[in-house]
């Protein structure tokens, strides 16, 4: 009862401040000092197409006019019209979503992957080299800037070495899979369609492989820290001392209860993803929703802006209520607070 | 007078130094970037922003060490006096928003009911936005520049402070020496700034010293993407923007500049972390708390 | 130790599986830099997006393979009446739209109608010239349009992507928007391809249309990728993943240019750059003081470093090889002396401060205004670089805010009034074209009156006048007139290239040949 009681509070709460992002949103896009009917217009518009197009956009009316329309046509899922695709914001940003989701995704589970094991090596070795290389190797990843290591990336592997393509989710001799879940890898295992497998796990790759790279640090340090802290426990001394053998002590019984703390930074980790995700799919020319935002930004296109600064948030808040959540299955005393 | 005392002072800190090799590179490479943007000026052999046509992307020689750019500045002079900027940046961004959002939290965490509620709702609508996105959105609305930049990744961050002196006063409001100040009959300020202040300080330190760090890279990649500093503004990250299209062919424009974040940012990491260690090994198990 | 095995192999799998099959030889890949926003030709004035929409469409007239004359093309022939107010146009029969329209008069109508009654920024070229009510069809392969004056240049704007003619069966896609919402995502032409598919962000896919009525084109298909990061463009081009690339930077494709495979092609175009120097600010109101500035600047240096010497310098407003041009006009050199002097007679002697406007997003401008600012402070003027995002930058100079500030113009039609009329008159003050707020009387005159003059020697009279004004005035600062690069593999063929068609190569008449 106490469980399902404290989610929908998490719940109700989480809506209350989604209503806060979308003031906040609609105040900064609306904040600025620029006029994107002009930019429709382009460089030869008289001022009467420049006028229809203000018009058109409902650029003219007041601004609490505007929240008022905006807030009408979000409750019917109408998030705006593009100002420079002239399409529903909503399909722009759910065309795109399945390419970012695809590459964030790949990398949290490389993160995990290899995250976790280095952790656990660096709490077993503890001040030795290993140590120190792996807290090492985690901070470098943590400072280096994406953009630089991408570019690196492409050249060393693309250039130099011809081993792995650069640029876009799939070769252009490759016909994308069937459309299905969106997700190039998903869909092709689905339809049986090997070629196209193939070609979307080559370019995968070095996005993949940058982007986890440099959120590779929070876990390695997370895990490490709680590894260290159980492995102090007495009843991981007891069971040594028993002659159990020592592998299984650290796997069973220290990594497990290392773990469950483990999995709340993961929802970090997807929001570093996320971030991570603007620079890396602008070196790769990935099709997805975090350049759009760059593009988006660049070219102040307002509907463009705001719908993908609420969609993000929503998706931030949808992590953050199920982190809050998992924290209430692990740690009932949180339900009560 | 140096006498044997001072002498086993002096060895006992520098065993302690060596022993934690990490934080110690750390210190190094922080201590050396600070020294650098102060002398910058000094040690700089050409003006940064000087252009020469004739000179354009010249490979690293004894004229220019690092080499030139697209417009025939010298690098190395660039890069120096970008370490003015990242540094004013970093240390701007992170101290600004400790102090406000250290403050907001001290106060709410003190104050405890409608003050704190009323804060934390604010704080939780902050957070549901990914930093990177919403200070790309600021500082496209507000124009891009360097102070614009600033201001969003400070309107970003500072409820993660907020969060931090809040939980830390909550436990540190309810210990007994605080109850018997209170009793006592000191005053709400001064309770605050004697005895909740200075405990809640240490993990606000090292927050702030990871986020000097942070706040470089963000600075850099928003930067990179084109709402950061702008031309002709030697700074890290628009150097690497700027240089990216020569990647192949003069690849030390893009990279010295990537290679200065990289080991700036990469300090002040290993000091913050060495910092944590150092100060309360104990309080490792509090951040995991931390929000987006 | 099982964990890494399977690493291992997954790796070993990825790599071992390499080596990148060619595509085949009727497809073209064509990797660009910057993508289209929308595809209807009526909306859009960006050369990227003509790129993926011109051969789709045909027009009533079409450029004379790599000249600027035009020639017949669903047009079959025309007259025009005396006062050169009347074009009537006999079309072709026989042909139909893609989706299986009959193209006639009707279509004509209904296609110029839509241009200008859907108000998007294409239907400048129109604007004033034409309205719906002088649109007349004669008989279903007659159409006759009734202009407001004698516009010279009227048929060679009949050639631009904006006068597509496009099928009117896309009305039962409309919205009561003209079906712009459905047209910006697919075409609907009588042209040699069709918009395949569209994956935003990602490529646009051009398909051969099988029922073309003129000659079928060689390329089966075309993809137009989107690659934003020029440094990758460069290396798919050298590794021959793609077949032709666009935009990219002189040094690189100098760089490429000695790569074996890969050819650079250069020719001299219509494309300028210039600044703006806002009249209506003092400092800049004074004659003198835009004179000044015309003297400090390095124009050599700015061709060198930011063209890579692949530019001339302007002589006067009119792009060289346009006709029109005066060869003769004056061209300000680098003189400091002569800025300096000019400059204390206009009551400066120490300078003064002034803001520089920009888009820092476009390098070139970045680098422009870098150079600008370092020529200009040898004069004692003190220039302060000041960026905004591409929008706001257009609005600013709407509204007459800056002081300097830069751009680049691409004629349409190939004709001296997209300079003249565009740059001079003073009611195109703003974003029309008059971006230095300048008025004139006399020079409002010539450029009105140029465009309606039909006799050849006056109107070259009055060009005359106009461009030495133009220069003696100051009115803008005329940087360069750039040459035209694009970078393809040598396995591209049948390449032709057209001044009024930058960035649109001719996919109808390019094939590839893999052995020659």
């Amino acid at each position: 009862m106490g469980l399902i009681n404290f989610v929908i509070r998490r719940l109700v709460f989480q809506i209350f401040v989604l209503f806060g992002v979308l003031v906040i949103t609609f105040f900064i896009s609306h904040v600025v000092p620029g006029d994107p009917a002009l930019l429709l217009a382009g460089p030869r518009a008289s001022p009467e197409i420049v006028a229809k197009l203000r018009r058109d956009l409902g650029l003219d009316q007041p601004l609490h006019k505007q929240f008022v329309l905006y807030l009408s046509s979000l409750a019917k899922g109408d998030l705006g019209t593009s100002v420079l695709t002239r399409r529903p914001v909503t399909r722009d940003i759910a065309e795109r979503f399945p390419a970012t989701f695809e590459l964030v995704t790949f990398a949290m589970l490389i993160v995990v992957l290899v995250g976790i094991p280095l952790g656990v090596a660096s709490a077993v070795y503890k001040e030795r080299w290993v140590d120190h290389l792996c807290r090492v190797v985690g901070i470098a990843g943590a400072s280096t800037p994406i953009f630089w290591l991408g570019l690196f990336i492409i050249f060393l592997f693309y250039t130099r070495l011809g081993w792995l393509p650069s640029g876009g989710r799939i070769g252009t001799e490759v016909e994308p899979p069937i459309k299905i879940t969106g997700l190039y890898i998903v869909d092709s295992i689905i339809t049986g369609n090997w070629g196209a497998l193939k070609s979307s796990i080559e370019h995968l790759v070095l996005p993949v492989f940058v982007l986890s790279f440099a959120s590779m640090a929070s876990i390695l340090r997370l895990v490490r820290a709680c590894m260290l802290e159980i492995l102090g426990q007495d009843y991981i001394r007891s069971a040594l001392a028993k002659g159990l053998p020592e592998r299984r002590v650290i796997f069973v019984h220290g990594l497990r209860n290392a773990l469950l703390p483990a999995v709340t930074i993961l929802g970090v980790t997807y929001g570093e993803l996320l971030q991570g995700a603007v620079v890396t799919e602008t070196i790769f020319a990935w099709p997805g929703m975090a350049r759009y935002a760059v593009s988006s930004m660049t070219y102040l296109d307002y509907p463009a802006i705001m719908g993908l600064t609420l969609v993000s948030a929503v998706i931030y808040t949808l992590i953050n209520l199920l982190v809050d959540i998992l924290y209430g299955v692990i740690d009932p005393r949180v339900r009560y607070d | 007078m140096i006498n044997i005392d001072h002498i086993k002072e002096f060895q006992k800190v520098f065993l302690w130094l060596t022993s934690r090799p990490l934080f110690l590179g750390g210190l190094v490479v922080v201590l050396a970037v600070c020294i650098i943007a102060v002398i910058a000026p000094l040690i700089a052999p050409y003006d940064p922003i000087k252009i020469d046509l004739p000179n354009r992307l010249q490979p690293p020689s004894s004229a220019h060490l690092l080499g030139t750019d697209h417009l025939g500045r010298d690098l190395l002079s660039r890069l120096l006096y970008g370490t003015r900027v990242s540094m004013l940046v970093g240390v701007i961004i992170a101290l600004m928003s400790a102090v406000v959002g250290g403050s907001l939290g001290l106060v709410a965490g003190f104050f405890g009911r409608m003050v704190d509620n009323i804060l934390m709702r604010l704080c939780d609508m902050f957070f549901a936005f990914p930093p990177l996105i919403l200070a790309m959105a600021i500082a496209a609305s507000l124009g891009p520049s360097l102070q614009n930049t600033m201001l969003a990744l400070v309107i970003v961050w500072w409820p993660r402070y907020a969060r931090l002196a809040r939980s830390q006063v909550l436990v540190l409001r309810e210990l007994d020496y605080v109850q018997a100040a209170k009793a006592a009959g000191a005053g709400q300020v001064r309770i605050i700034m004697r005895h909740v202040f200075p405990n809640a300080l240490s993990p606000v330190l090292i927050q702030t010293t990871l986020d000097v760090g942070q706040a470089i890279l963000m600075a850099a990649s928003l930067g990179f993407l084109g709402f950061g500093a702008q031309p002709p503004t030697p700074e890290w990250g628009l150097m690497a923007s700027e240089g990216r299209v020569y990647m192949r062919e003069f690849w030390w424009y893009p990279t010295f500049p990537s290679l200065m974040i990289l080991l700036t940012v990469l300090g002040f990491n290993l000091l913050g972390d060495g910092l944590r260690d150092v100060l309360d090994p104990r309080q490792r198990g509090r951040f995991i708390k931390i929000r987006v | 130790m099982g964990k890494w095995f399977v690493w291992i192999a997954v790796i070993l799998f990825i790599t071992g599986f390499l080596g990148y099959a060619k595509p085949p030889v009727d497809v073209l890949i064509f990797g660009s830099t910057v993508e289209a926003e929308t595809l209807d030709p009526h909306d859009t004035v960006d050369n990227f997006a003509w790129r993926a929409i011109y051969y789709c469409y045909d027009r009533l007239v079409k450029f004379k393979d790599g000249t600027t004359e035009v020639e017949p093309s669903l047009a079959e022939s025309w007259e025009i009446s005396e006062n050169g107010q009347t074009y009537t146009f006999h079309l072709r029969q026989g042909i139909n739209f893609i989706d299986g329209v009959p193209f006639n008069a009707e279509a004509v109508a209904y296609s110029f109608k839509r241009l200008i009654l859907l108000g998007r920024p294409a239907s400048g070229t129109v604007e004033g010239i034409l309205d719906v009510d002088g649109i007349e069809v004669v008989d279903e392969y007659t159409i006759r349009f009734h202009l407001n004056f004698p516009f010279v240049p009227f048929l060679g704007s009949l050639a631009t992507n904006q006068a597509s003619i496009v099928s009117p069966g896309i009305e039962q896609y409309s919205k009561g928007d003209y079906a712009a919402a459905w047209l910006a995502e697919h075409s609907a032409g009588t042209g040699p391809f069709y918009v395949k598919e569209w994956r935003r962000g990602d490529v646009i896919i051009l398909g051969r249309n099988e029922g073309y009525w003129g000659t079928k084109p060689f390329l089966r298909e075309i993809h137009i990728r989107y690659i934003p990061e020029a440094a990758v463009l460069r290396e798919l081009l050298e590794k021959g993943e793609v077949d032709m690339g666009e935009v990219l930077t002189d040094d690189q494709l100098d760089a490429l240019a000695k790569v074996s495979g890969v050819r650079i092609f250069e020719a001299p175009s219509f494309a300028v750059c210039r600044l703006y120097l806002n009249c209506s600010k003092p400092p800049l109101s004074d004659v003198r003081v835009r004179q000044a500035i015309s003297y400090a600047i390095d124009y050599d240096g700015i061709i060198y470093a930011v063209t890579k010497g692949h530019a001339v310098q302007m002589r006067g407003p009119i792009p060289q090889g346009m006709w029109g041009h005066d060869p003769t006009v004056f061209q300000y050199k680098r003189d400091l002396a002569k800025a300096r002097q000019l400059l204390a007679e206009a009551g400066y002697p120490t300078g003064f401060k002034i803001n520089m406007l920009i888009d820092p997003g476009i390098a070139a401008w970045v680098d422009i205004a870098t150079i600008v600012q370092a020529n200009l402070a040898e004069v004692g003027i003190n220039v302060e670089i000041v960026g905004y995002a591409r929008p706001t930058m257009r609005a600013m100079i709407d509204r007459g805010e800056h002081e300097i500030s830069i751009g680049y113009w691409t004629p349409d039609y190939p004709d001296p009034d997209m300079f003249a009329w565009y740059w001079f008159y003073s009611a195109n003050r703003g974003l029309g074209g008059n971006r230095s707020f300048y008025s004139n009387p006399r020079m409002d005159e010539l450029a009105v009156g140029q465009r309606a003059e039909p006799d050849p020697e006056k109107r070259l009279e009055m060009l005359k006048e106009l461009q030495k004004i133009a220069v003696e005035d100051a009115v803008y600062v005329y940087l360069y007139q750039s040459t035209y690069r694009t970078a393809m593999r040598e396995w591209v063929k049948g390449y032709v290239y057209n001044p009024m068609l930058l960035y649109m190569p001719n996919f109808d008449q390019i094939y590839k040949d893999y052995q020659g």
